[in-house]
């Protein structure tokens, strides 16, 4: 999960710029639940964001892999958005591998349909 | 270009990228057509992301850093991989180890290199530029940082196969393409799966060979990209901890995966974690063939065991 910055920044801006601060336990109550009010909206839209980052991830991974042209998702990422997991997701079952042999019937095979090494 | 029929295989291999391009099909009535789609996505991928090239669309965009630069879908998804890499391997992979690569003397093509000699001793510092990129998809803009010179290196190779492959769309054949031992199918394989060897350098003989029917396979490590200097050996595989060449007990290591960039960039993170390389790998879910220095071998993740005995090593 990611951790999300702008919480901060939202809570620091929580008191209205242009009534100013009050006094008293009612103005005390009425920024409590100003604040509770915005941490509220501030974990819904945090909440929307994760998934729509990871929809987004997924269509463009499932996208990419069935060869359709990928849309730009309105977004600008840095490193810290990246998902650390989703390079090697479709690792787990994209592959097929078995044994064989150097050698057939005796015979050391040296001309295999491909050659998998440093270049 | 040459050209090879094996059994009802018809392949095909050009120079290109300071590697080889192999194409492989199981219908040979289809090789020309692959072989030229193949080739189309080589040059849009070199006129993209080659270092080398001063017309390449990574050298234009790295002349104005600090600035959001407009990019091109290939580059942005290239960049975006990358930064997965990175993120994926807590840095070990590192796109922007390029200064680095330079100050151990690789400021040319291997080709160059080879024949004139490795560039200059220059002083190197460790990665970790790739955390202050920005890539903006709905301008398709891209920031690099000042001083943050990016190589594509491997991860261009894989992303190469990768990209050649799905814009073959669903092809009536199978398909295999290797970028310089980087390779990934495609399409119904031939009977048992594609024969795939697995060998230190292109022309050593193969020590073991597995059949893949999908995925891709990659092989990093101590191979032809090596070169002295002073008397010194030096290799391209940089540890971005130390923005040097690295130290691993490993010749080559050989990953399976789904696609291509993930094999390379696994084969190259597990090579630079030395001992620890086998358990990511399988942590990761993916397959892995290590083969130490010194002949033996370990394969984890559901690689297929090898006898004690390297063959041909």
């Amino acid at each position: 999960m990611r951790n999300y910055e702008p919480l901060r920044h939202v809570q620091g801006n929580a008191i209205d710029p242009e009534s100013g601060p009050r006094s008293g336990y009612a103005q005390r109550l009425r920024l409590a639940r100003q604040l509770r009010a915005i941490r509220w909206g501030v974990l819904l839209v945090g909440t929307a964001a994760t998934v729509a980052f990871s929809t987004l991830a997924m269509h463009g991974t499932s996208q990419a892999d069935s060869g359709q042209a990928t849309s730009a998702p309105p977004a600008q990422l840095v490193a810290s958005d990246m998902p650390s997991q989703s390079l090697f997701t479709d690792g787990l079952n994209g592959f097929s591998l078995s044994p064989d042999s150097l050698r057939v019937g005796g015979q050391i095979i040296t001309q295999p349909h491909a050659r998998s090494s440093t270049s | 270009m040459t050209a090879v029929t094996h059994e009802t295989v018809a392949s095909a291999s050009f120079p290109a990228l300071g590697s080889e391009i192999t194409v492989a099909v199981t219908n040979p009535d289809r090789l020309d057509h692959v072989v030229g789609h193949v080739r189309a996505r080589v040059d849009e991928v070199d006129r993209t992301l080659s270092r080398f090239r001063p017309d390449s669309e990574l050298r234009r965009l790295e002349s104005r850093p600090g600035e959001p630069q407009p990019a091109s879908a290939l580059f942005i998804e290239a960049l975006e991989l990358a930064i997965m890499a990175a993120v994926a391997s807590n840095g070990l992979f590192d796109p922007t180890i390029r200064d680095a690569l330079e100050a151990a003397g690789y400021d040319r093509s291997i080709e160059r290199i080879e024949a004139e000699g490795p560039g200059p001793a220059r002083p190197t510092k460790p990665g970790g530029g790739w955390t202050g990129i920005r890539v903006d998809r709905a301008n398709r803009t891209v920031t690099l940082p000042p001083g943050v010179r990016l190589d594509f290196g491997g991860i261009g190779k894989g992303l190469l196969v990768d990209y050649a492959l799905r814009t073959l769309g669903n092809p009536p054949c199978g398909v295999l393409v290797s970028a310089g031992g980087d390779l990934a199918v495609t399409g119904p394989p031939p009977p048992g799966g594609w024969r795939c060897g697995i060998a230190v350098t292109p022309d050593a003989p193969d020590e073991a060979v597995v059949r893949l029917k999908a995925g891709a396979l990659a092989t990093s490590g101590l191979g032809r990209r090596q070169w002295t200097r002073d008397g010194q050996v030096f290799h391209h595989l940089i540890d971005p901890r130390t923005g040097r060449p690295g130290v691993s007990r490993w010749q080559v290591v050989t990953v399976a995966a789904g696609n291509c960039v993930a094999a390379e960039v696994a084969a190259k993170v597990a090579w630079l974690l030395d001992g620890d390389g086998p358990a990511w790998v399988a942590r990761k879910g993916l397959a892995g063939r290590f083969r130490e220095r010194v002949g033996a071998v370990v394969t984890v993740g559901g690689w297929p065991a090898e006898s004690p005995t390297v063959e041909g090593a």
